[in-house]
Protein backbone atom coordinates (compact mmCIF):
# COMPACT_ATOMS: atom_id res chain seq x y z
CA UNK A 1 0.00 0.00 0.00
CA UNK A 2 2.80 2.39 1.02
CA UNK A 3 4.53 1.61 -2.26
CA UNK A 4 1.46 2.65 -4.30
CA UNK A 5 1.15 5.86 -2.28
CA UNK A 6 4.80 6.66 -3.07
CA UNK A 7 4.31 5.82 -6.77
CA UNK A 8 1.20 7.96 -6.79
CA UNK A 9 3.05 10.90 -5.25
CA UNK A 10 5.79 10.70 -7.89
CA UNK A 11 3.14 10.53 -10.64
CA UNK A 12 1.29 13.51 -9.18
CA UNK A 13 4.53 15.45 -9.01
CA UNK A 14 5.35 14.53 -12.61
CA UNK A 15 1.85 15.59 -13.65
CA UNK A 16 2.34 18.91 -11.88
CA UNK A 17 5.65 19.52 -13.69
CA UNK A 18 4.17 18.56 -17.07
CA UNK A 19 0.92 20.53 -16.70
CA UNK A 20 2.83 23.58 -15.47
CA UNK A 21 4.43 23.70 -18.90
CA UNK A 22 0.98 23.85 -20.53
CA UNK A 23 -0.87 26.76 -18.87
CA UNK A 24 -3.20 27.11 -21.87
CA UNK A 25 -4.46 23.57 -21.40
CA UNK A 26 -4.90 24.01 -17.66
CA UNK A 27 -6.79 27.31 -17.91
CA UNK A 28 -9.08 26.24 -20.78
CA UNK A 29 -9.86 22.95 -19.06
CA UNK A 30 -10.66 24.75 -15.79
CA UNK A 31 -12.90 27.34 -17.51
CA UNK A 32 -14.71 24.59 -19.40
CA UNK A 33 -15.53 22.78 -16.15
CA UNK A 34 -16.75 25.94 -14.44
CA UNK A 35 -18.91 26.71 -17.48
CA UNK A 36 -20.34 23.18 -17.36
CA UNK A 37 -21.23 23.56 -13.66
CA UNK A 38 -22.78 27.01 -14.26
CA UNK A 39 -24.93 25.75 -17.15
CA UNK A 40 -26.13 22.80 -15.07
CA UNK A 41 -27.08 25.10 -12.17
CA UNK A 42 -29.01 27.35 -14.57
CA UNK A 43 -30.94 24.35 -15.90
CA UNK A 44 -31.77 23.14 -12.39
CA UNK A 45 -33.02 26.67 -11.68
CA UNK A 46 -35.25 26.52 -14.77
CA UNK A 47 -36.63 23.09 -13.83
CA UNK A 48 -37.41 24.11 -10.24
CA UNK A 49 -39.07 27.32 -11.41
CA UNK A 50 -41.77 24.99 -12.80
CA UNK A 51 -41.92 22.22 -10.19
CA UNK A 52 -41.75 22.05 -6.37
CA UNK A 53 -39.64 18.89 -6.10
CA UNK A 54 -38.05 16.12 -8.09
CA UNK A 55 -39.20 12.69 -6.85
CA UNK A 56 -39.60 14.24 -3.38
CA UNK A 57 -36.21 16.04 -3.43
CA UNK A 58 -36.22 19.82 -3.11
CA UNK A 59 -34.05 22.20 -5.17
CA UNK A 60 -31.12 22.30 -2.72
CA UNK A 61 -31.16 18.54 -2.20
CA UNK A 62 -30.88 18.07 -5.96
CA UNK A 63 -28.09 20.65 -6.14
CA UNK A 64 -26.30 18.72 -3.38
CA UNK A 65 -26.76 15.48 -5.33
CA UNK A 66 -25.39 17.16 -8.45
CA UNK A 67 -22.39 18.68 -6.64
CA UNK A 68 -21.64 15.40 -4.84
CA UNK A 69 -21.81 13.43 -8.12
CA UNK A 70 -19.51 16.00 -9.75
CA UNK A 71 -17.02 15.68 -6.88
CA UNK A 72 -16.70 11.95 -7.54
CA UNK A 73 -16.47 12.47 -11.31
CA UNK A 74 -13.95 15.33 -11.09
CA UNK A 75 -11.77 13.48 -8.59
CA UNK A 76 -11.62 10.51 -10.94
CA UNK A 77 -11.09 12.76 -13.95
CA UNK A 78 -8.11 14.27 -12.19
CA UNK A 79 -6.72 11.00 -10.90
CA UNK A 80 -7.65 7.87 -12.87
CA UNK A 81 -9.75 8.67 -15.94
CA UNK A 82 -7.01 9.37 -18.47
CA UNK A 83 -5.03 6.28 -17.52
CA UNK A 84 -8.08 4.03 -17.68
CA UNK A 85 -9.24 5.51 -20.99
CA UNK A 86 -5.82 4.92 -22.50
CA UNK A 87 -6.45 1.17 -22.16
CA UNK A 88 -9.22 1.48 -24.75
CA UNK A 89 -7.37 3.90 -27.02
CA UNK A 90 -3.62 3.24 -26.91
CA UNK A 91 -2.16 0.78 -24.45
CA UNK A 92 -3.63 -2.42 -25.88
CA UNK A 93 -3.63 -1.34 -29.52
CA UNK A 94 0.00 -0.21 -29.53
CA UNK A 95 1.24 -2.89 -27.15
CA UNK A 96 2.37 -0.32 -24.58
CA UNK A 97 0.57 -2.35 -21.93
CA UNK A 98 3.66 -4.62 -22.11
CA UNK A 99 5.55 -2.28 -19.80
CA UNK A 100 2.87 -2.47 -17.11
CA UNK A 101 2.91 -6.26 -17.22
CA UNK A 102 6.69 -6.37 -16.95
CA UNK A 103 6.80 -4.38 -13.71
CA UNK A 104 6.38 -5.70 -10.15
CA UNK A 105 3.15 -3.77 -9.60
CA UNK A 106 -0.54 -4.38 -10.17
CA UNK A 107 -1.10 -3.45 -13.85
CA UNK A 108 -4.73 -2.39 -13.24
CA UNK A 109 -3.79 0.06 -10.50
CA UNK A 110 -0.69 1.24 -12.32
CA UNK A 111 -2.58 1.95 -15.55
CA UNK A 112 -5.29 3.77 -13.58
CA UNK A 113 -2.94 6.17 -11.82
CA UNK A 114 -0.40 6.61 -14.62
CA UNK A 115 -1.71 9.89 -16.08
CA UNK A 116 -3.18 12.15 -13.40
CA UNK A 117 -4.29 15.64 -14.34
CA UNK A 118 -3.55 17.31 -11.06
CA UNK A 119 -4.92 20.73 -12.04
CA UNK A 120 -8.38 19.24 -12.51
CA UNK A 121 -8.58 18.98 -8.73
CA UNK A 122 -8.97 22.78 -8.67
CA UNK A 123 -12.63 22.37 -9.66
CA UNK A 124 -13.19 20.73 -6.27
CA UNK A 125 -12.56 24.12 -4.65
CA UNK A 126 -15.93 25.19 -6.08
CA UNK A 127 -17.78 21.89 -5.83
CA UNK A 128 -17.10 21.04 -2.19
CA UNK A 129 -18.39 24.41 -0.81
CA UNK A 130 -21.36 24.15 -3.20
CA UNK A 131 -22.24 20.70 -1.81
CA UNK A 132 -21.90 21.90 1.82
CA UNK A 133 -23.96 25.03 1.10
CA UNK A 134 -26.68 23.02 -0.67
CA UNK A 135 -26.87 20.48 2.19
CA UNK A 136 -27.32 23.32 4.73
CA UNK A 137 -29.84 25.21 2.56
CA UNK A 138 -31.90 22.05 1.92
CA UNK A 139 -33.59 22.61 5.29
CA UNK A 140 -33.46 18.90 6.07
CA UNK A 141 -32.21 18.14 9.60
CA UNK A 142 -28.92 16.23 9.25
CA UNK A 143 -27.61 14.31 12.27
CA UNK A 144 -24.11 13.11 13.04
CA UNK A 145 -25.05 9.52 12.17
CA UNK A 146 -26.23 10.75 8.75
CA UNK A 147 -22.88 12.47 8.18
CA UNK A 148 -20.84 9.45 9.28
CA UNK A 149 -22.80 7.04 7.09
CA UNK A 150 -22.66 9.51 4.22
CA UNK A 151 -18.85 9.55 4.31
CA UNK A 152 -18.65 5.77 4.56
CA UNK A 153 -21.00 5.27 1.60
CA UNK A 154 -19.32 8.10 -0.33
CA UNK A 155 -16.06 6.13 -0.01
CA UNK A 156 -17.77 3.04 -1.38
CA UNK A 157 -19.34 5.16 -4.13
CA UNK A 158 -15.94 6.48 -5.12
CA UNK A 159 -14.55 2.94 -5.37
CA UNK A 160 -17.65 1.67 -7.20
CA UNK A 161 -17.31 4.44 -9.79
CA UNK A 162 -13.69 3.35 -10.32
CA UNK A 163 -14.77 -0.24 -10.92
CA UNK A 164 -17.43 0.91 -13.40
CA UNK A 165 -14.83 2.89 -15.34
CA UNK A 166 -12.55 -0.14 -15.50
CA UNK A 167 -15.47 -2.34 -16.56
CA UNK A 168 -16.07 -0.05 -19.55
CA UNK A 169 -12.56 -0.50 -20.94
CA UNK A 170 -12.05 -4.21 -20.25
CA UNK A 171 -13.54 -5.21 -23.67
CA UNK A 172 -10.45 -3.57 -25.22
CA UNK A 173 -8.50 -6.73 -24.29
CA UNK A 174 -10.57 -8.58 -26.89
CA UNK A 175 -11.65 -5.92 -29.37
CA UNK A 176 -8.43 -3.83 -29.39
CA UNK A 177 -9.76 -0.65 -30.99
CA UNK A 178 -12.46 0.87 -28.84
CA UNK A 179 -12.23 4.62 -28.85
CA UNK A 180 -15.96 5.13 -28.21
CA UNK A 181 -16.12 2.83 -25.20
CA UNK A 182 -13.76 5.15 -23.35
CA UNK A 183 -16.43 7.84 -23.52
CA UNK A 184 -19.33 5.72 -22.26
CA UNK A 185 -18.87 6.89 -18.69
CA UNK A 186 -19.02 10.53 -19.77
CA UNK A 187 -22.51 9.88 -21.14
CA UNK A 188 -23.68 7.81 -18.19
CA UNK A 189 -22.47 10.41 -15.70
CA UNK A 190 -25.59 12.44 -16.50
CA UNK A 191 -27.75 9.91 -14.62
CA UNK A 192 -25.83 10.53 -11.40
CA UNK A 193 -27.18 14.04 -10.90
CA UNK A 194 -30.84 13.02 -10.47
CA UNK A 195 -32.67 11.21 -7.64
CA UNK A 196 -33.33 7.56 -8.57
CA UNK A 197 -37.06 8.09 -7.97
CA UNK A 198 -37.54 9.99 -11.25
CA UNK A 199 -36.73 6.95 -13.37
CA UNK A 200 -39.12 4.17 -14.38
CA UNK A 201 -38.75 0.75 -12.72
CA UNK A 202 -36.87 -0.81 -15.64
CA UNK A 203 -34.37 2.00 -15.90
CA UNK A 204 -33.99 1.99 -12.12
CA UNK A 205 -32.93 -1.67 -12.14
CA UNK A 206 -30.49 -0.91 -14.94
CA UNK A 207 -28.82 2.06 -13.26
CA UNK A 208 -28.97 0.86 -9.65
CA UNK A 209 -28.14 -2.81 -10.08
CA UNK A 210 -27.02 -3.90 -13.56
CA UNK A 211 -24.71 -0.95 -14.15
CA UNK A 212 -25.04 0.87 -10.81
CA UNK A 213 -23.93 4.32 -11.91
CA UNK A 214 -26.71 6.04 -9.94
CA UNK A 215 -25.97 3.95 -6.83
CA UNK A 216 -22.59 5.75 -6.68
CA UNK A 217 -24.13 9.14 -5.86
CA UNK A 218 -27.76 8.50 -4.90
CA UNK A 219 -27.29 6.11 -1.96
CA UNK A 220 -24.77 8.26 -0.05
CA UNK A 221 -26.90 11.39 -0.70
CA UNK A 222 -30.06 9.52 0.37
CA UNK A 223 -28.45 8.49 3.66
CA UNK A 224 -27.39 12.08 4.36
CA UNK A 225 -30.91 13.47 4.13
CA UNK A 226 -33.02 10.58 5.45
CA UNK A 227 -32.72 8.19 8.41
CA UNK A 228 -29.98 5.60 7.65
CA UNK A 229 -31.57 2.39 6.39
CA UNK A 230 -29.55 -0.83 6.89
CA UNK A 231 -30.69 -2.28 3.58
CA UNK A 232 -29.22 0.72 1.71
CA UNK A 233 -25.90 0.34 3.54
CA UNK A 234 -25.73 -3.41 2.97
CA UNK A 235 -26.67 -3.02 -0.68
CA UNK A 236 -24.03 -0.35 -1.31
CA UNK A 237 -21.27 -2.40 0.32
CA UNK A 238 -22.41 -5.59 -1.38
CA UNK A 239 -22.63 -4.12 -4.86
CA UNK A 240 -19.22 -2.45 -4.54
CA UNK A 241 -17.59 -5.71 -3.47
CA UNK A 242 -19.47 -7.62 -6.17
CA UNK A 243 -18.36 -5.26 -8.93
CA UNK A 244 -14.85 -5.27 -7.53
CA UNK A 245 -14.73 -9.06 -7.78
CA UNK A 246 -16.27 -9.06 -11.28
CA UNK A 247 -13.87 -6.39 -12.53
CA UNK A 248 -10.86 -8.20 -11.05
CA UNK A 249 -11.93 -11.48 -12.64
CA UNK A 250 -12.60 -9.97 -16.08
CA UNK A 251 -9.39 -7.97 -16.00
CA UNK A 252 -7.29 -11.06 -15.21
CA UNK A 253 -9.16 -12.94 -17.96
CA UNK A 254 -8.40 -10.12 -20.39
CA UNK A 255 -4.79 -9.95 -19.26
CA UNK A 256 -4.47 -13.67 -20.03
CA UNK A 257 -5.70 -13.18 -23.56
CA UNK A 258 -3.55 -10.08 -24.14
CA UNK A 259 -1.41 -10.74 -27.17
CA UNK A 260 0.57 -7.48 -27.27
CA UNK A 261 1.36 -5.80 -30.59
CA UNK A 262 3.96 -6.80 -33.15
CA UNK A 263 7.37 -5.19 -32.87
CA UNK B 1 21.64 -23.23 -12.01
CA UNK B 2 20.05 -22.38 -15.36
CA UNK B 3 18.65 -18.89 -15.65
CA UNK B 4 16.13 -19.98 -18.26
CA UNK B 5 14.65 -23.37 -18.93
CA UNK B 6 11.90 -23.46 -21.53
CA UNK B 7 10.29 -26.69 -22.65
CA UNK B 8 8.00 -27.10 -25.64
CA UNK B 9 6.85 -23.49 -25.59
CA UNK B 10 4.23 -22.77 -28.25
CA UNK B 11 2.19 -19.69 -28.92
CA UNK B 12 -0.73 -19.69 -31.30
CA UNK B 13 -2.44 -16.36 -31.96
CA UNK B 14 -6.04 -16.73 -33.01
CA UNK B 15 -8.11 -14.04 -34.59
CA UNK B 16 -11.74 -14.14 -35.61
CA UNK B 17 -12.30 -12.67 -39.03
CA UNK B 18 -15.81 -11.23 -39.28
CA UNK B 19 -17.66 -11.28 -42.52
CA UNK B 20 -20.57 -8.85 -42.56
CA UNK B 21 -22.41 -10.85 -45.23
CA UNK B 22 -22.20 -14.07 -43.24
CA UNK B 23 -21.98 -12.85 -39.68
CA UNK B 24 -22.60 -16.32 -38.28
CA UNK B 25 -19.93 -17.90 -40.44
CA UNK B 26 -17.07 -15.94 -38.99
CA UNK B 27 -13.72 -17.62 -39.52
CA UNK B 28 -11.10 -18.22 -36.85
CA UNK B 29 -7.60 -17.68 -38.21
CA UNK B 30 -4.71 -19.17 -36.25
CA UNK B 31 -1.06 -18.20 -36.56
CA UNK B 32 1.68 -20.15 -34.87
CA UNK B 33 4.28 -17.65 -33.68
CA UNK B 34 6.33 -20.03 -31.55
CA UNK B 35 6.36 -23.78 -32.12
CA UNK B 36 7.57 -26.18 -29.41
CA UNK B 37 10.65 -24.18 -28.55
CA UNK B 38 13.13 -25.70 -26.09
CA UNK B 39 15.97 -23.69 -24.68
CA UNK B 40 18.23 -23.62 -21.65
CA UNK B 41 20.32 -20.57 -20.82
CA UNK B 42 22.84 -20.46 -18.00
CA UNK B 43 23.28 -17.56 -15.59
CA UNK B 44 25.51 -14.82 -16.96
CA UNK B 45 25.23 -15.95 -20.59
CA UNK B 46 24.78 -13.43 -23.39
CA UNK B 47 22.69 -15.13 -26.04
CA UNK B 48 21.72 -13.71 -29.42
CA UNK B 49 18.35 -14.55 -30.93
CA UNK B 50 18.35 -14.36 -34.70
CA UNK B 51 15.59 -14.79 -37.19
CA UNK B 52 13.81 -13.03 -40.01
CA UNK B 53 10.86 -10.71 -39.32
CA UNK B 54 7.92 -12.68 -37.90
CA UNK B 55 10.11 -15.61 -36.85
CA UNK B 56 8.76 -15.50 -33.28
CA UNK B 57 11.76 -13.96 -31.49
CA UNK B 58 9.87 -11.11 -29.83
CA UNK B 59 6.91 -13.35 -28.94
CA UNK B 60 9.28 -15.77 -27.21
CA UNK B 61 10.91 -12.91 -25.31
CA UNK B 62 7.49 -11.63 -24.24
CA UNK B 63 6.55 -15.09 -22.97
CA UNK B 64 9.77 -15.31 -20.96
CA UNK B 65 9.22 -11.85 -19.52
CA UNK B 66 5.67 -12.69 -18.42
CA UNK B 67 3.95 -10.29 -20.80
CA UNK B 68 2.04 -12.93 -22.71
CA UNK B 69 0.91 -16.43 -21.87
CA UNK B 70 2.07 -19.32 -24.02
CA UNK B 71 -0.53 -21.62 -25.58
CA UNK B 72 1.38 -24.62 -24.24
CA UNK B 73 4.69 -25.56 -22.70
CA UNK B 74 6.58 -24.86 -19.51
CA UNK B 75 9.21 -22.33 -18.59
CA UNK B 76 11.20 -21.41 -15.54
CA UNK B 77 13.12 -18.15 -15.49
CA UNK B 78 15.22 -17.62 -12.35
CA UNK B 79 13.10 -20.40 -10.88
CA UNK B 80 9.77 -18.67 -11.58
CA UNK B 81 7.04 -19.32 -14.15
CA UNK B 82 7.12 -15.96 -15.96
CA UNK B 83 3.43 -15.62 -16.83
CA UNK B 84 2.41 -16.12 -13.19
CA UNK B 85 3.84 -12.60 -12.75
CA UNK B 86 5.39 -13.18 -9.35
CA UNK B 87 6.62 -9.76 -8.19
CA UNK B 88 9.83 -11.40 -6.95
CA UNK B 89 10.52 -12.43 -10.53
CA UNK B 90 9.44 -9.15 -12.16
CA UNK B 91 11.68 -7.28 -9.74
CA UNK B 92 14.71 -9.19 -11.02
CA UNK B 93 13.90 -8.92 -14.70
CA UNK B 94 13.81 -6.14 -17.29
CA UNK B 95 12.83 -5.86 -20.91
CA UNK B 96 13.99 -3.23 -23.38
CA UNK B 97 12.08 -2.79 -26.59
CA UNK B 98 13.88 -0.80 -29.22
CA UNK B 99 10.67 0.33 -30.83
CA UNK B 100 8.75 1.37 -27.73
CA UNK B 101 9.26 3.91 -24.97
CA UNK B 102 8.53 3.27 -21.33
CA UNK B 103 9.66 6.71 -20.17
CA UNK B 104 7.48 9.81 -19.88
CA UNK B 105 7.51 11.69 -23.17
CA UNK B 106 7.15 15.23 -21.79
CA UNK B 107 9.42 14.91 -18.78
CA UNK B 108 13.17 14.83 -18.14
CA UNK B 109 14.56 11.31 -17.87
CA UNK B 110 15.40 11.75 -14.18
CA UNK B 111 11.67 12.09 -13.33
CA UNK B 112 10.94 8.76 -15.00
CA UNK B 113 13.89 7.20 -13.20
CA UNK B 114 12.52 8.45 -9.86
CA UNK B 115 9.21 6.77 -10.66
CA UNK B 116 11.00 3.50 -11.44
CA UNK B 117 12.82 3.79 -8.12
CA UNK B 118 9.43 3.61 -6.36
CA UNK B 119 8.02 0.91 -8.67
CA UNK B 120 10.97 -1.40 -8.01
CA UNK B 121 11.25 -0.21 -4.38
CA UNK B 122 14.98 0.44 -4.86
CA UNK B 123 16.67 1.69 -1.66
CA UNK B 124 17.89 5.28 -2.11
CA UNK B 125 21.63 4.46 -1.72
CA UNK B 126 21.44 1.60 -4.22
CA UNK B 127 19.48 3.79 -6.64
CA UNK B 128 22.01 6.62 -6.45
CA UNK B 129 24.95 4.24 -6.84
CA UNK B 130 23.40 2.45 -9.83
CA UNK B 131 22.32 5.68 -11.49
CA UNK B 132 25.78 7.27 -11.10
CA UNK B 133 27.43 4.17 -12.51
CA UNK B 134 25.09 3.90 -15.50
CA UNK B 135 25.29 7.62 -16.23
CA UNK B 136 29.07 7.41 -16.25
CA UNK B 137 29.31 4.36 -18.52
CA UNK B 138 26.73 5.71 -20.96
CA UNK B 139 28.09 9.25 -20.69
CA UNK B 140 24.56 10.62 -20.34
CA UNK B 141 24.69 13.20 -17.53
CA UNK B 142 23.32 16.04 -19.72
CA UNK B 143 20.38 13.81 -20.71
CA UNK B 144 19.05 13.49 -17.17
CA UNK B 145 17.45 16.92 -17.23
CA UNK B 146 16.42 16.87 -20.88
CA UNK B 147 12.79 16.08 -21.80
CA UNK B 148 12.46 12.80 -23.67
CA UNK B 149 10.66 14.46 -26.59
CA UNK B 150 13.73 16.65 -27.21
CA UNK B 151 16.14 13.72 -27.42
CA UNK B 152 17.54 11.97 -30.47
CA UNK B 153 16.74 8.29 -30.98
CA UNK B 154 20.19 7.30 -29.70
CA UNK B 155 19.81 9.45 -26.59
CA UNK B 156 16.37 8.01 -25.92
CA UNK B 157 17.70 4.47 -26.16
CA UNK B 158 20.48 5.30 -23.70
CA UNK B 159 17.80 6.50 -21.27
CA UNK B 160 15.67 3.39 -21.88
CA UNK B 161 18.66 1.18 -21.12
CA UNK B 162 19.55 3.18 -18.04
CA UNK B 163 15.94 2.85 -16.84
CA UNK B 164 16.06 -0.91 -17.28
CA UNK B 165 19.24 -1.38 -15.27
CA UNK B 166 18.41 0.84 -12.28
CA UNK B 167 17.10 -2.09 -10.24
CA UNK B 168 20.12 -4.32 -11.09
CA UNK B 169 18.13 -7.01 -12.92
CA UNK B 170 19.54 -10.53 -12.95
CA UNK B 171 18.13 -11.10 -16.39
CA UNK B 172 17.38 -8.71 -19.22
CA UNK B 173 15.61 -9.18 -22.51
CA UNK B 174 16.81 -6.80 -25.22
CA UNK B 175 14.54 -6.63 -28.23
CA UNK B 176 16.39 -4.81 -31.01
CA UNK B 177 17.92 -2.16 -28.73
CA UNK B 178 20.04 -0.65 -31.51
CA UNK B 179 17.34 -0.40 -34.16
CA UNK B 180 17.65 2.80 -36.15
CA UNK B 181 20.75 3.98 -34.29
CA UNK B 182 23.89 5.41 -35.88
CA UNK B 183 27.26 3.66 -35.57
CA UNK B 184 28.43 5.74 -32.60
CA UNK B 185 25.27 5.22 -30.56
CA UNK B 186 25.20 1.49 -31.38
CA UNK B 187 28.81 1.18 -30.32
CA UNK B 188 28.17 2.97 -27.01
CA UNK B 189 25.25 0.69 -26.26
CA UNK B 190 27.19 -2.46 -27.14
CA UNK B 191 30.04 -1.32 -24.88
CA UNK B 192 27.60 -0.70 -22.03
CA UNK B 193 25.89 -4.07 -22.39
CA UNK B 194 29.20 -5.91 -22.59
CA UNK B 195 30.50 -4.20 -19.46
CA UNK B 196 27.36 -4.93 -17.43
CA UNK B 197 27.32 -8.57 -18.60
CA UNK B 198 30.96 -9.09 -17.70
CA UNK B 199 30.99 -7.23 -14.40
CA UNK B 200 27.57 -8.04 -12.98
CA UNK B 201 27.07 -11.42 -14.68
CA UNK B 202 23.62 -10.33 -15.82
CA UNK B 203 22.02 -12.88 -18.12
CA UNK B 204 21.17 -11.15 -21.38
CA UNK B 205 19.06 -12.23 -24.31
CA UNK B 206 19.41 -10.06 -27.37
CA UNK B 207 17.44 -9.98 -30.57
CA UNK B 208 18.83 -7.86 -33.35
CA UNK B 209 18.90 -7.66 -37.10
CA UNK B 210 22.37 -6.14 -36.92
CA UNK B 211 24.98 -8.84 -37.08
CA UNK B 212 27.48 -6.38 -35.63
CA UNK B 213 25.56 -6.47 -32.33
CA UNK B 214 25.48 -10.24 -32.23
CA UNK B 215 29.12 -10.67 -33.22
CA UNK B 216 30.32 -8.09 -30.71
CA UNK B 217 28.27 -9.38 -27.79
CA UNK B 218 27.12 -12.98 -28.10
CA UNK B 219 29.19 -16.13 -28.00
CA UNK B 220 26.06 -18.19 -28.40
CA UNK B 221 23.29 -17.72 -30.92
CA UNK B 222 19.86 -19.23 -31.28
CA UNK B 223 18.33 -19.06 -34.73
CA UNK B 224 14.57 -19.17 -35.01
CA UNK B 225 12.55 -19.42 -38.16
CA UNK B 226 8.77 -19.83 -38.40
CA UNK B 227 8.61 -20.27 -34.64
CA UNK B 228 11.07 -23.18 -34.56
CA UNK B 229 14.63 -23.36 -33.38
CA UNK B 230 16.93 -24.28 -36.22
CA UNK B 231 20.29 -23.65 -34.60
CA UNK B 232 21.59 -23.28 -31.08
CA UNK B 233 25.31 -22.98 -30.52
CA UNK B 234 28.42 -20.88 -30.93
CA UNK B 235 28.89 -18.33 -33.72
CA UNK B 236 32.10 -20.01 -34.91
CA UNK B 237 30.44 -23.43 -35.04
CA UNK B 238 27.56 -21.87 -36.94
CA UNK B 239 29.91 -20.79 -39.70
CA UNK B 240 31.63 -24.17 -39.75
CA UNK B 241 28.33 -25.99 -39.96
CA UNK B 242 26.52 -23.86 -42.51
CA UNK B 243 29.40 -22.30 -44.45
CA UNK B 244 32.41 -24.58 -44.28
CA UNK B 245 34.34 -22.38 -46.66
CA UNK B 246 36.78 -19.50 -46.67
CA UNK B 247 36.54 -16.26 -48.55
CA UNK B 248 39.62 -15.11 -50.47
CA UNK B 249 39.44 -11.47 -51.41
CA UNK B 250 41.96 -9.97 -53.86
CA UNK B 251 42.30 -6.26 -54.51
CA UNK B 252 42.58 -5.88 -58.28
CA UNK B 253 44.20 -2.51 -58.86
CA UNK B 254 44.39 -2.56 -62.67
CA UNK B 255 43.02 -4.18 -65.79
CA UNK B 256 45.92 -6.62 -66.00
CA UNK B 257 45.14 -7.91 -62.49
CA UNK B 258 41.47 -8.36 -63.44
CA UNK B 259 42.49 -10.40 -66.52
CA UNK B 260 44.74 -12.57 -64.35
CA UNK B 261 41.84 -13.08 -61.95
CA UNK B 262 39.60 -14.17 -64.82
CA UNK B 263 42.17 -16.78 -65.85
CA UNK B 264 42.44 -18.36 -62.38
CA UNK B 265 41.48 -22.02 -62.43
CA UNK B 266 38.92 -22.18 -59.63
CA UNK B 267 35.15 -22.32 -59.12
CA UNK B 268 32.96 -19.86 -57.20
CA UNK B 269 34.80 -16.72 -58.14
CA UNK B 270 33.25 -13.35 -58.84
CA UNK B 271 34.36 -9.82 -59.51
CA UNK B 272 32.80 -7.07 -57.39
CA UNK B 273 34.10 -3.67 -58.56
CA UNK B 274 37.88 -3.82 -57.88
CA UNK B 275 37.70 -6.92 -55.72
CA UNK B 276 37.97 -10.50 -56.84
CA UNK B 277 36.17 -12.84 -54.46
CA UNK B 278 36.72 -16.60 -54.36
CA UNK B 279 34.83 -18.95 -52.10
CA UNK B 280 36.76 -22.09 -51.36
CA UNK B 281 35.89 -25.28 -49.51
CA UNK B 282 38.41 -25.81 -46.72
CA UNK B 283 39.86 -29.00 -48.29
CA UNK B 284 40.71 -27.08 -51.48
CA UNK B 285 42.06 -24.03 -49.69
CA UNK B 286 45.80 -24.90 -49.88
CA UNK B 287 45.71 -25.52 -53.61
CA UNK B 288 43.78 -22.30 -54.40
CA UNK B 289 45.95 -20.17 -52.10
CA UNK B 290 49.11 -21.46 -53.80
CA UNK B 291 47.70 -20.40 -57.17
CA UNK B 292 46.57 -16.97 -55.92
CA UNK B 293 49.84 -16.16 -54.16
CA UNK B 294 51.75 -17.07 -57.30
CA UNK B 295 49.85 -14.46 -59.32
CA UNK B 296 49.01 -11.55 -56.95
CA UNK B 297 51.04 -9.53 -54.43
CA UNK B 298 50.55 -10.67 -50.82
CA UNK B 299 49.42 -7.23 -49.59
CA UNK B 300 46.43 -7.38 -51.96
CA UNK B 301 45.11 -10.69 -50.61
CA UNK B 302 42.94 -11.35 -47.56
CA UNK B 303 41.52 -14.66 -46.38
CA UNK B 304 38.50 -14.53 -44.09
CA UNK B 305 35.52 -16.51 -42.88
CA UNK B 306 32.30 -15.68 -44.72
CA UNK B 307 30.25 -12.83 -43.19
CA UNK B 308 27.83 -13.99 -40.52
CA UNK B 309 25.06 -12.19 -42.36
CA UNK B 310 25.70 -14.31 -45.46
CA UNK B 311 25.65 -17.49 -43.38
CA UNK B 312 22.39 -16.55 -41.72
CA UNK B 313 20.92 -15.63 -45.10
CA UNK B 314 21.85 -19.08 -46.38
CA UNK B 315 20.18 -20.76 -43.42
CA UNK B 316 16.92 -18.86 -43.88
CA UNK B 317 16.86 -19.64 -47.58
CA UNK B 318 17.07 -23.40 -46.90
Amino acid sequence: MLRYIKINLVLMRNSFIRDSQMPGYVISSFLWRILDITISLIFFGVIFANIQNLAGWNYWQVIFLYAFARIIIVAHNAWTKRGIQSMATDLIRRGEFDFYLAKPVDPMIMVSIKSPRIYNFITLIFLIPLAIYAAIKSGVPIGLDNVIWFFILAGFGFILYYFLMILCVIPAFWFIRLWTIAEIMDKLNTFMRYPAGIFSEGIKIAILVIFPIVTVSYFPAQILFYPPQPEYIVFMIFITLLFGAVVRYLWSLGQRTYSSASS
Amino acid sequence: MSAIEAKNISKVFSKTEFNWRNLFKSKKVETTAVNKLNITIEEGEFVGFLGPNGAGKTTFLKILSGIIHPSSGEAKVLGFTPWERDYKYLGQMAIVMGQKNQLWWDLPAIDSFNLLKEIYAIPTEVYKKNLDEIVEILDMKPLLTKALRNMSLGERMKCELAASFLHSPKIIFLDEPTIGLDVISSHAIRKFLKKINEEKKTTMILTSHYMGDIEALCKRVVIINKGQKIYDGGLAELKNKYAPEKKIEIFLDNLEAKEKFAKLDCKNKKLVENNGIIRVQKEDLAQVIEQVFAVFPVENISITDPDTEEVIGKIFQK
